[in-house]
């Protein structure tokens, strides 16, 4: 089994969408600590959470884990120590 | 508690190895406005600091400095790829190589050591949320100087990001001091320290 993260653009393409809808939840955490009562930002944080949490199953059972939290019901092996790690070329 | 994310927050993917440019952005790795001592700044000030929401902030801060100190270490991590003998001596990054080889080590772009007195810890709310925006401010001047000496988009991308959230943080910190003072003496903010009084 090749435990290199697959390079096709799909692969990256899901995982850049992760980091967006990430980004959106930084922010709204960060304005959040900020603004405690600010409903519309509540909102928000929930609606972009749900979303990762979505895409980042898709993402685990199509291409391996991002968190241990959230895994591939049908994981033969631990690919979270076997695929390759954020910093080597080509896994962005 | 912290847990890992197998991904970094903005892609980082250099395809050229630059051993100059490396030797230059590894000071905000360890350097004395860098992502460490950023990141082990607000998470030391955290546990006296007597806000709760100034305290998410520190907190939440500081775990997204975490992020950036990875993406600073990924961009000289691949920056210094496939380096031969000729090139190391070439660069000037010889000096580096000789004591790390071509692991990541905290170190200023001129060879000094990461110090812990960057961390200032100082126990006052106030003195420290102005160190605190200070300190964003200069790691937003290291980033410029930066980008005047890179032209390759696949590395001014990534710290033009880094940039922008120096910029964020600033604001979040001004908001946080503000907090603060609305909870002092209004007649006079240094009457007593919220930390210690």
């Amino acid at each position: 089994m090749d435990f290199k993260p697959c390079n096709c653009r799909e692969r990256k393409r899901l995982l850049n969408e992760i980091s967006s809808v990430d980004f959106a939840l930084k922010e709204l955490n960060l304005y959040l600590d900020t603004h405690p009562y600010d409903q519309q930002a509540i909102n928000s944080f929930k609606k972009y959470n749900n979303m990762k949490k979505r895409l980042t199953k898709e993402y685990t059972a199509a291409y391996g884990p991002l968190v241990l939290s959230i895994l591939d019901d049908n994981m033969q092996e631990w690919k979270w120590a076997l695929q390759d790690w954020p910093w080597e070329r080509g896994y962005n | 508690m912290w847990n890992y994310e197998k991904r970094l927050q903005f892609p980082v993917n250099i395809t050229q190895t630059n051993p100059e440019i490396a030797q230059v952005i590894i000071t905000q790795y360890g350097g004395p406005d860098g992502e460490l001592s950023a990141s082990m700044r607000y998470l030391a000030q955290r546990y006296t600091m007597p806000f709760n929401t100034v305290t998410g902030v520190l907190t939440d801060i500081g775990t997204e400095e975490l992020a950036h100190f990875e993406m600073i270490c990924t961009i000289v991590y691949q920056l210094t790829r496939d380096l031969t003998p000729a090139q190391l001596k070439e660069s000037g990054f010889d000096k580096y190589y000789v004591d790390h080889t071509l692991a990541l080590w905290p170190q200023a772009a001129g060879g000094i050591p990461f110090n812990a007195c960057e961390f200032q810890s100082k126990g006052d709310a106030v003195t420290d949320l102005f160190e605190n925006m200070a300190a964003e401010q200069k790691a937003r001047t290291t980033y410029d100087n930066i980008l005047r000496l890179v032209k390759d988009a696949e590395i001014a991308e990534p710290i033009r990001f880094l940039r922008q959230r120096e910029i964020v943080h600033f604001q979040r910190f001004g908001e946080a001091l503000r907090i603060v003072q609305e909870n002092l003496d209004s007649k006079n903010f240094y009457a007593f320290n919220p930390e210690f009084d």
